[in-house]
Formats: structure tokens, C-alpha cells, sequence
């Protein structure tokens, strides 16, 4: 428990300083002294810094440091700053000042930061920005085909982890219901849940059509469902059951093998040479939300384990003060995802991770065996 | 009635005394089957479960139990063969002791562990330790291979079945089965309670547990060779697939065992809330 501490400490520090070196308007989308000798901070990610929000609230609560809550605020500020009219956010970083063209996904992960600054504050303009967001997502979604056709990262190309939008929509949707952003969002779900396959892979959960998927954007993909489900309720078991069979799937592969690999393809034949270890984290996350759903040990176990792997790779003691408390794209670095690079959001997975496996571990230390509960 | 056991390694203490006590039953042991501990694919095996820092932690430990006299894992069954007066600390000894023949293989699958098999004609197989067994090894000798789980079944199937019944509260137990060709999924001949002491810890209760499965094969053998064995199929759905626990988990383990939270629940009245995944 003292490790998971001190390392969600640097971890959540590392995530100021990259806020920090953006001057407090967004967090850098990652730090690499080899793609920028110079600053080694990269440009602001609004994309990533949504999902931030809500894990520097998390953090601030649970330690009772202020700091983290306030930074989050701002970013939130910083969020609404750069909406549309429309309602729409923008893809891509924000380089001297200008941002990419609307993005569906990166859109529905600000929302979650909006709806998280909402939620602590209770201040309306948080949950207006949502709702127009939302609302956005809801009419750009192409009828015919059930999901997003437009606003991709890639021309004609609709992701899986679209899942991912869909669940910031039930978000909105929990606080300002809305006939409309809900029956997009489930359309949408159902859509994606058709692409199962039988050994648990979904079709298009990679970021290209034919690459195979990290375990980013495969855990991505689950979590999307995995979330729906709880805000859903009883409706929403079918999406469950995606997630969990999905989840099933890699948590087997993983234990069999002994570590998570990169990537893997339709058949889940695993990229070993690397391990993306922000796909670790968020593993980790979707393991454990489902042990404390189902009460299934073996969950939890998995995603100590995925966790441990990475909490062996903070760069806990590096001599360069902003690598310090920060996790890699890959292990190793050289690995294809992130390559060479400190992102954000592994920062940020890691540290949800952290403070959630601290929950669980603390509840069967306060509460004894699972049976007896 | 012709036996056979097997081995996962040459220091094997449970395998030593059930090699001595089944001749002491008047069985004849014809052969033992024992895997070298450092083939590469074992240890292949070894680090995927444990990963390769655990493994090595493992080797360490186990290296300098000459040196520093066993571990609380062991010293359950140590106590065992000294009190049943067996000298042996080799399963290679224990062969030399009661006539049996020794065979140090790659693997029980190897061809060579087969054609042994096949050539002492044997009965049944007790399996102690020694990796997965494939079909041709489960079909060769005639009434099967036995092999005691370390936890109740049909509900904690593989890995470490003793650390997960205690997290779910429920009473350690070894069961006596039928090895088919799933993961602790044949045929149920007994089942026995393993103890909880107050105060223990997990590796303990793990030699403790090992005591008991051999008491229980042991149990088992004479039921198989008196045809009074009465097996109970496993439903498939009945149970879950175990791995090798965290790490983290044990330590949770260990701390409740610390404070006296024992097992609150009978094996058998224990049932998973809904299917496996």
C-alpha cells in the first residue's frame, strides 16, 4: 500500500508539471527530450487533458490537496474556451495557438472533464458545455451506418473505441436527460457490440483498419461499454457482457503468458516485443471496475498484476525532474507505442489505476473475506 | 496394484513419501517419473506464470534451503516423513529404497516418460507434480492418473486453489481426481479439509495442504485398487479457472490469517454467484 502511495504521489505530480510547462492551459500531450531536444514539453492535448480533469479531482479528494482540484478547474475553463459554437471540440493539440478541426472522439473525452468539473463545482457552465457537446455527438452520428462516419482520425474509418464517446454521452445524459444524445448513444453501442466476435475481439478497435489494436484503444473500447452498462443499469447487461468477454479474453491471454503483450490482432495473437503500458493501466482499470461489479477475485489479481508491471517501470528516481513520476508509452521505450515518448494519459491511467487498486485492496483489509461480507 | 508416480523435481519430500508409503501398502511401485527442474521449457513455463523476478526469487529461496534449513512450506512434510520414520529426501532414493525404477525426464509428455510408461505396464498413475499431462500420458496407464487439487472442486479450478478459497472465506480442501484433459475438471473421488491453525501464514498452510493430499491420495489408491472408488463427474459451468494469485492479494491473505480471520464457509455449501466467464 506504501509503494501505491508514494508512486500515485509522482505520478500525480508529474501530470501538474505537464499543466505546469502549458503555463496552466492544458497539459502537454507528452514529454520527450528525443522529439523535443530543446523543451522536452510538448504542445497542449485538449483531447487527453478532459480525461485529466476528472483524475486531478480524484486525486485532490483523496488526498485533501486542493491544488490538484483547482488545476483541474482551470483545465475545464480552458476546455470551454475552446468550443464551437456548434458545441463541437477540437481534434488535435494546440500548436502556437491553433487548434485541429472538430473530432468526435476527442470531443466525447472532454466532455467527461466537463461533466467531472460540473460534478465538483456544480457550477451550470460546466454541464451546458457538455449537454452542447453532446449534442453535437448526437447529430453527427451517421444513421445508416449506426456510428460517427465523419471527424475521424482516419478518412472512412469508424473506430470501435467510439464506445468511448457513447459512454460521455449516457454522461450527459445522467445529469440533462435527453431523449435524442440517448438513443445516439445506444445506436451507436449497439452498433459496436455487433462486431464481436466470437473469441471476444472486436472488429475496428485499432486505430487503423488493418494494424492490430493496442491495448490502448482495445481497453478503450471496453471501458466505453463497461461505463454504459453502469450508467445504464439493467439495460444496459448486454454491453456489459461485450466488456466482459472482451476483458476475459486478454485477462487469460495475459495470465497464461505471464505479461500483456503490445497489441493483438483479430485472432488476439499478441505483439510481445513491447508492452504499451498506458493499455496496461487501463486493463488494470476495466479488471478491477469488474471485480468490484461481480465480486470475481480473478479480476482484480489480473490487474494487480498488469499494474505491478508498470509500477516497476516509473521513472521513480531519474535524474531529469520531469521524467521523474512519469510512465513511458512503451516498455521497452524504443516500443511502438509512444515511442520514445512520455504521454499524458499514461500518466493519468496509471494514476486512476493506482487509486482504484488502493480502494480495492483497502476494502479487503477493512472487510475480510468475500463470503463473509 | 502396478503403480506409477510422478515428480516435479528431485527434492520433491511429498513424492518421497508417497513413493515409501505406497510400497509400505503392499502396491508395487514400478516407477517414477521425475522432471528436471531446469529444462529450458520449464522454466519457460515457470517465468510466464510467475513472471522472471519471482522465478528467480524462487530459485534463490530454493537454493539456499541447504544452507539455512526449509521453509515454512516445507517443514509440514518434513515433519511427516520423520514421524512415519521415512529417511529418504530424494525421490532418486526413495526409488533405490523400495525397488522402483527412476527416470529423470524433460517432460512427462516426452516421448521417453511414455514409452516407460507403456513399458512398466502400470495400473495407475499418482501424480505428484510435473507439469500439464496430455491425452496420451492421461490414457496409457489402465485405470487413469490421480492427482490431488489443492482446493474444493468443482469451484477453484488451477492455480493456487488453496490461497483463493480463503479469499472468498471458504474452507481449504484438497480433492482427490481423475486427470482428463481440462484444468481440474475430472472425475471427483474424495475431498478432505485442510486445517487452518491460528496464527498461520499462507506458506504454511500450503505445506499443511500438501500433507493432507498426500494422506488423501493415499486414501485414494485403496479405494481405486479395493473397486471402491465412486467418482463424481464436474459439471463444466460448476467452476472457475484460477491463476496464480497477485502478489498484493497473498499479502491481504497473510494479514487476515494474522488477525484470525479464518474460513467461514464449508466447501461444499459454496457456489460462485453466476457462470464463469
Amino acid at each position: 500500500m506504501e509503494a501505491i502511495v508514494e508512486r500515485a504521489h509522482a505520478a500525480a505530480e508529474w501530470l501538474l508539471r505537464s499543466i505546469a510547462a502549458c503555463g496552466g492551459q492544458g497539459s502537454a500531450v507528452y514529454y520527450s527530450r528525443w522529439f523535443r531536444p530543446r523543451r522536452g514539453w510538448a504542445w497542449p492535448y485538449p483531447e487527453t487533458t478532459g480525461y485529466i480533469i476528472e483524475t486531478l479531482i480524484a486525486y485532490g479528494r483523496q488526498t485533501g490537496r486542493r491544488e490538484f482540484i483547482d488545476t483541474a478547474i482551470q483545465q475545464a475553463e480552458w476546455i470551454l474556451s475552446l468550443q464551437s459554437g456548434d458545441g463541437a471540440l477540437p481534434g488535435g493539440a494546440v500548436v502556437r495557438g491553433r487548434t485541429g478541426g472538430p473530432s468526435v472522439f476527442n470531443t466525447g473525452q472532454m466532455v467527461l472533464g466537463l461533466v467531472a468539473a460540473f460534478d465538483e463545482t456544480g457550477r451550470r457552465k460546466y454541464l451546458d458545455g457538455a449537454v452542447r457537446a453532446a449534442g453535437w455527438l448526437a447529430d453527427e452520428v451517421d444513421d445508416a451506418a449506426g456510428t460517427w462516419t465523419k471527424h475521424a482520425y482516419v478518412r472512412n474509418y469508424s473506430p470501435a473505441y467510439y464506445t468511448r464517446v457513447a459512454w460521455p454521452m449516457l454522461e450527459v445524459v445522467a445529469r440533462a436527460p435527453d431523449t435524442h444524445v440517448h438513443s445516439q448513444a445506444l445506436r451507436v453501442l449497439d452498433t459496436i457490440a455487433g462486431w464481436q466476435r466470437e473469441n471476444g475481439a472486436i472488429r475496428n478497435w485499432a486505430f487503423t483498419p488493418t494494424a492490430p489494436a493496442f491495448t490502448h484503444t482495445i481497453a478503450y473500447t471496453i471501458r466505453g461499454f463497461l461505463e454504459s452498462a453502469r450508467l445504464l443499469g439493467d439495460t444496459g447487461r448486454r454491453y456489459e457482457d461485450v466488456a466482459a468477454r472482451a476483458a476475459y479474453a486478454l485477462l487469460r491471454r495475459m495470465e497464461l503468458r505471464g505479461r500483456l503483450a503490445g497489441a493483438y490482432d483479430l485472432q488476439l495473437k499478441g505483439r510481445y516485443w513491447f508492452t504499451c503500458l498506458t493499455g496496461n493501466c487501463q486493463m488494470a482499470i476495466i479488471w478491477m471496475k469488474l471485480y468490484e461489479r461481480l465480486g470475481d477475485g480473478r479480476w482484480l489479481s489480473a490487474a494487480l498484476k498488469a499494474l505491478e508491471f508498470v509500477m516497476q517501470r516509473q521513472r521513480m528516481r531519474a535524474r531529469d525532474p520531469n521524467v521523474r513520476g512519469a510512465i513511458a508509452g512503451s516498455s521497452p521505450f524504443w516500443g511502438r507505442y509512444l515511442t520514445l515518448r512520455y504521454p499524458n494519459w499514461a500518466a493519468k491511467f496509471y494514476l486512476d489505476a493506482l487509486l482504484l487498486a488502493y480502494r480495492c485492496l483497502q476494502h479487503l483489509l477493512e472487510n475480510g473475506p468475500c463470503a463473509s461480507r | 496394484m502396478r503403480l506409477a508416480v510422478t515428480a516435479a523435481y528431485g527434492s520433491s519430500l511429498h513424492a518421497v513419501a508417497l513413493l515409501h508409503e505406497l510400497a509400505a501398502g503392499g502396491h508395487d511401485v514400478a516407477l517414477a517419473l521425475q522432471v528436471g527442474l531446469f529444462s529450458p521449457a520449464r522454466l519457460r513455463a515457470y517465468a510466464r506464470q510467475l513472471g522472471w523476478g519471482k522465478l528467480s526469487a524462487k530459485v534463490r529461496a530454493r537454493l539456499a534451503l541447504g544452507r539455512f534449513g526449509p521453509s515454512d512450506e516445507i517443514a509440514p512434510m518434513r515433519e511427516y516423513l520423520r514421524a512415519r520414520g521415512i529417511r529418504s529426501r530424494t525421490v532418486a532414493r526413495a526409488c533405490r529404497a523400495v525397488g522402483a525404477q527412476y527416470l529423470r525426464v524433460s517432460s512427462l509428455n516426452a516421448p521417453r516418460a511414455l514409452r516407460a510408461l507403456r513399458e512398466a505396464a502400470v495400473d495407475l498413475v499418482v501424480y505428484a507434480g510435473g507439469g500439464i499431462l496430455r491425452r496420451d500420458f492421461i490414457r496409457t496407464p489402465r485405470f487413469g492418473v490421480l492427482n490431488a487439487h489443492g482446493g474444493p472442486l468443482p469451484a477453484f479450478r488451477g492455480m493456487n486453489a488453496g490461497e483463493w478459497s480463503l479469499f472468498y472465506g471458504v474452507q481449504p480442501t484438497v480433492t482427490v481426481h481423475f486427470v482428463d484433459e481440462g484444468v481440474d475438471t475430472g472425475p471427483m473421488l474424495l475431498e478432505r479439509p485442510v486445517d487452518v491453525p491460528p496464527g498461520c501464514t499462507v506458506p504454511q498452510l500450503r505445506g499443511i495442504a500438501t500433507v493432507v493430499s498426500v494422506r488423501a491420495l493415499l486414501e485414494a489408491v485403496e479405494q481405486v485398487a479395493g473397486a471402491r472408488a465412486q467418482t463424481t463427474p464436474q459439471p463444466p459451468a460448476a467452476g472457475r479457472q484460477h491463476f496464480v494469485m497477485a502478489e498484493p492479494l497473498v499479502e491481504v491473505l497473510e494479514r487476515w490469517l494474522a488477525e484470525g480471520r479464518t474460513p467461514v464457509m464449508a466447501a461444499r455449501d459454496f457456489a460462485f454467484p453466476q457462470a464463469a466467464a
